[in-house]
Parts: C-alpha cells; structure tokens; sequence
C-alpha cells in the first residue's frame, strides 16, 4: 500500500474517532466517500503479473556507433491491468538515442504494448536485457512491480580506421598468389634471377642483353612469386598492462589497432588468426576473407582485459599456435620483462612487428598527476625497453594513440626498413 | 492533456465550497484559509512542482469536519466540497504519474479511463454519505458506538488482511 492510502486510511480512522468522540453522525459519515475511494483501490489493486515478453535486436552485430533497432513487445496474459508502466533497462554500455524505452498504458487481457527505439553502444557482448514493469490499480493505491529478463545476444564490434597496404615479408609464404613476396622464383613482376632459356619460355621474357654477351645460350629472366602469407595477430590483454580512467582505456586503443591490421591483411588475401592473451587464451583459427573478418571481430567484440596468474607474462604464450616462419604482429604496451619472449620468437623465425600503444604518453593525456621527472624515467625507460625489442630484429611501431594509427606505423615502418630491421640494427 | 482542465476545476471547486461553507458558518478567516489553499494549490499545479499534495487534502478534510461541527452549513455542500478535494488529490496524483510518459495517445486513454471510474467511485462515494445524512435515524447511544467499533474493526481487519496477503506475494 502506497504512502497515499495511508494517509487515506489514517483520515477515515480520524472522522470515525472525532464523530465517535463528538457525537455526530455528519462528521463520520464525511469518511465515507474516503471508505469507498479505499475500497475501490483494494478491488481494483492488480493481483499478478502475467506477462509474455518477447524482445528483439535488429542488427545482433554492429560496429561501435552503428544505430541497433530494439523492439519489445508485451501481452497481458493475465487479468487487465488499470495501469502498467513499462521501462526497459538499457544495459550499461549502450543509450538510447531514438525513440522511448519506457511507456504508460492501460492493458486489457490480450493486450500488447510495443517499445520501438533504437540505441548505440560501446564495443562488447550483451547478452541480458531487463525489462521493468510496474501494475497498479487506477487510483494508483497499489503496486505490483516485477523485473523481466530476456537474453539476445548482440556484438558491437570495434570501431577502426582504414589502413594503406602494410609490407610484410615473413620467411614462408603460401602456395596461393599473393603481394608478398615469396623468395622464389616464378611468376611475378619483381627481377628475381636468370636462368638458362628452357622450351616454352615466353621470348617477352628472355634477357636479350645476356643472351647477346653469350655465344650460344638464351637466358630468361625468373621473376620474383607473389604470395600471402600467414599472419598472427596477438592481443595483450593483460590487465597490467592497460590504462585506465573514467570512460577511458588504453585497451581500447588496441583492440582497434588489431581490427584495423586484421582488414588489412585479409584484404591482401593472406590468412589471417588472432590469439588474445590475457584472462585466458582466446583463439581464432586461421581463415581468409570475410568470414574470417567476422570471425576475429567478434573475438575481438568480446575482449576484455583481465588476471590470469598463470598468464602474467608472456613466456607463456602458445607460438605453436602459429605456423612456422608466419608473420606475427603483437598489439601491447609491452613490459620490459616481455622482451626475453619477443625475442624468443624472433629466434624461432618468426617475422614480428609490435604495435606498441604507450601508456606512458596515454597516462600524461589523462591528465595524470605525474612529476615531470617520473614521467621522463618512464618515458626514457620505454624507449630502452623498444631499443633492445628493435634490436632483436622485430619492427616496432611506437603508438601514440591520440595521433592516427596509419601515421604512426608509415612513419615506424619507413625508419626501420624490413632488411634493416631483420639485421636487428637500428637507425 | 484531459486531466489537467478537469483537476483545475475541482481544485477551484473545492476551494470555492469551504469558503462558502465557512461563510455560512460566519468563519471568515477559515473562508479565507480555503480559498489561499485553492490558490496556493493551483499555483503549484500550473508549475507541475513536486511538493505533496496532502495538505491541501488534510486542509479541506478539516475545514469539512469543523464545518459538520459547527452544523450550521447544509451539509451536502459540506460534503460536496470534501469529495471534489479528494478527487483534485487524485487527479494530481495522476498527473505526476503521467507527466514523463512520452505515448501521448496512450496516456490520454489512461486518463479517459481514470477520470470514468474516478467518476464512478466520486459519486458512489457521494451518494453512499448523502444517505444518513439526510435520512435521521434515531440510534441509542450504546449501539451507535457498538457500530462505530465494529466499522473501525472490520475496517482495520480488512486493511490488515490485504497488506498480508500482499506481503506474501
């Protein structure tokens, strides 16, 4: 019963007393139009709530900011209801910016109200959706409230920005045409080597300068094959390794790095995977195309920075997962106590570029209350931590991740030409 | 926006009815309580302001009982000025109930709906009083306080009995 029918109840009890007390019959029969509001409220008060909710989510995948149409529906399944007011609790992460997702009616047996809005939201799986109804009777007495719980499913991927061609150049390559270069000979349309003419040879490709040097022989000109290659994508989601604020995160950053680099790769035809390393480890298996955009940018919907004990630094990370002499490209921060396993990789003949989002310079963009002189160690001990990871021979891109991905990685691929770099010298 | 029209007329109805009720009873300054009530009240309803509306209903219950009291106004007016003050409270109840709704439609059927059965229980309730208070029925002291008991019983049981039965569900 509502603070109002107590306050109703209380004033018939008074007229009832001071008649009673006085004597008159005029006084306490003013408390029978409040006997009667009271007893209407008690009739009328809703008894249960029977009510089938049906809800769904159009589109189930989207990329952060894509508007996702919601549209639930309730029937009244049970007695009618004076007064229903219906609120769907929006999951955090996501606001509405169209439409309502609350409403008042009056629902007869059978009858049905329909929300129809449509909300964004920020990049994760959402997979429960309340919605909270509240039944009085007319005169708003009483309450009967009950919270309703559907379960779609809905992904919103990373937001990420376009990246130009990346040149990668692993040790293998795959048996399918492709833009990498391939270390054989065959067809292709960079000078590789010369061979003796064989029958067959196209003449467009014969080296008539060669030839006319030699007496009797032809020579042809073998061009270099063109081929993709296998790319591994590594995600550090360690939770010590991220930065955080109030609605800020430098895992964020990353995520959208890995998405950018993942249509990257797959728009040259090369097969991609992604491995995020942090709570656990989560794997997608290698694939091509579309489907396997899909596929890792789901993955990568769902990435979430955690503590796994077991999983602190990287020594433990699965490089068999990755074929050998494939091109394995590592979004993290990274810890100086990293290095000892990039350059265990790099052993193992991996071709590796570390993306590196720096958590010192997203710290001071913050507004984090560094000293100076804290901030210039960090800073100076970054850039021995990436001096040493460079010399290992893997390319590093030193990402400041207010400035733009693809500057970023043109400017640190441009330093560190990928023969330098695979000498492990640095410029 | 039905609602608001009619709330404005009962508020002012209400008023206007304590005031003359006190006028005939030759209480002026309560005449003049009621009608700074009603002014006071309608200048909170047009700012749609938050503060509760039940002292405007305690202050018409009271100005009602003192009249009955004093015995000298008619008393269906009494009881006509009380029952319009208890339909305004409810109406503005509704009123804060519906003010964020943004389904205009499906408000204004929520209204039409509660202003008729509001209606209905108004004048039930209405009626219902008018009865002893125009029939005279001569009752030895004892019984009438018998009844008056066995009301405020009943009545306190039947509450009792549907809070319980709320609290269990």
């Amino acid at each position: 019963m509502k603070p109002s029918l107590s306050l109703i109840l209380a004033l018939i009890l008074a007229l009832i007393l001071i008649g009673a007390a006085t004597l008159r019959g005029s006084v306490a029969a003013l408390a029978i139009p409040l006997i009667v509001y009271l007893f209407a409220a008690v009739y009328a008060r809703p008894e249960t709530l029977r009510l089938a909710v049906h809800r769904t989510i159009t589109p189930d995948n989207a990329p952060q900011g894509a508007p996702i149409r919601v549209r639930l529906t309730l029937v009244n399944e049970g007695a009618p209801l004076d007064e229903l007011a219906v609120s769907d609790l929006i999951p955090a992460g996501a606001r509405c910016i169209d439409g309502s997702a609350a409403a008042l009616v009056t629902l007869p047996t059978g009858g049905a109200v329909e929300l129809d809005y449509t909300i964004e939201a920020l990049r994760g799986e959402y997979d429960r959706y309340e919605v909270a109804v509240t039944a009085r009777d007319f005169l708003g007495g009483f309450e009967l409230a009950a919270v309703y719980r559907t379960t779609p499913r809905f992904l919103i991927h990373p937001r990420y920005p376009k990246l130009s061609r990346i040149a990668i150049r692993p040790p293998q390559t795959r048996g399918f045409a492709g833009p990498i270069a391939a270390r054989q000979g065959g067809s292709g349309v960079d000078f590789w080597a010369v061979r003796e003419y064989q029958m067959g040879d196209p003449q467009r490709q014969i080296n008539w300068r060669l030839s006319a040097r030699a007496e009797r022989d032809l020579y042809t000109n073998v061009f270099e094959q063109e081929r993709v290659a296998d790319v591994g994508l590594i995600v550090d989601a360690r939770e010590k390794t991220n930065v955080t604020a109030p609605g800020e995160s430098l895992f964020e950053h990353a995520v959208g790095a890995a998405a950018a680099l993942t249509q990257n790769f797959l728009d040259d035809g090369n097969r991609v995977s992604l491995m995020i390393y942090g709570s656990g480890v989560e794997r997608v298996f290698p694939g091509y195309g579309r489907v396997q955009r899909d596929r890792i940018l789901n993955a990568l919907a769902r990435a979430r920075p955690g503590i796994n004990f077991a999983l602190e630094s990287l020594t433990h990370l699965p490089t068999r997962f990755f074929p050998a002499g494939s091109q394995l490209v590592l979004v993290s921060p990274l810890l100086p106590e990293d290095i000892a396993m990039i350059q265990s990789m790099r052993a193992h003949g991996y071709a590796l570029i570390v993306v590196s989002p720096d958590p010192i310079a997203y710290e001071a963009q913050l507004g984090a209350r560094l000293g100076s002189a804290a901030h210039r160690i960090a800073a100076a001990e970054r850039r021995l931590m990436l001096r040493q990871v460079r010399q290992s021979g893997a390319q590093v891109v030193d990402w400041r991740v207010d400035q733009p991905l693809e500057a970023a990685i043109r400017e640190a691929l441009a330093a560190q030409p990928l023969a330098v770099a695979l000498r492990g010298i640095e410029l | 926006m039905m609602v608001r029209p009619v709330l404005w007329t009962l508020i002012g109805a209400a008023a206007g009815l304590s005031a003359l009720v006190s006028g005939l009873t030759q209480d002026y300054t309560l005449a003049a309580l009621g009608l700074a009530g009603g002014a006071l009240w309608l200048l909170l309803e047009s700012r749609r302001s938050d503060i509760s509306r039940g002292p405007f209903l305690l202050l018409y219950v009271a100005l009602a009982v003192i009249a009955s009291l004093k015995d000298v106004a008619p008393a269906p007016l009494t009881l006509l000025a009380l029952v319009c003050a208890l339909a305004a409270w409810d109406l503005a109840a509704l009123q804060r109930r519906t003010a964020d709704a943004e389904d205009r439609a499906a408000v204004a059927e929520l209204e039409r709906r509660h202003l008729q059965r509001l209606g209905l229980t108004i004048s039930a309730g209405f009626l219902a009083a008018l009865i002893p208070l125009l029939a005279q029925i001569s009752l030895p002291f004892l019984v009438l306080a018998a009844l008056l008991l066995v009301a405020v019983i009943a009545l306190s049981r039947a509450v009792a009995a549907l809070l319980a039965g709320r609290d269990e569900r």
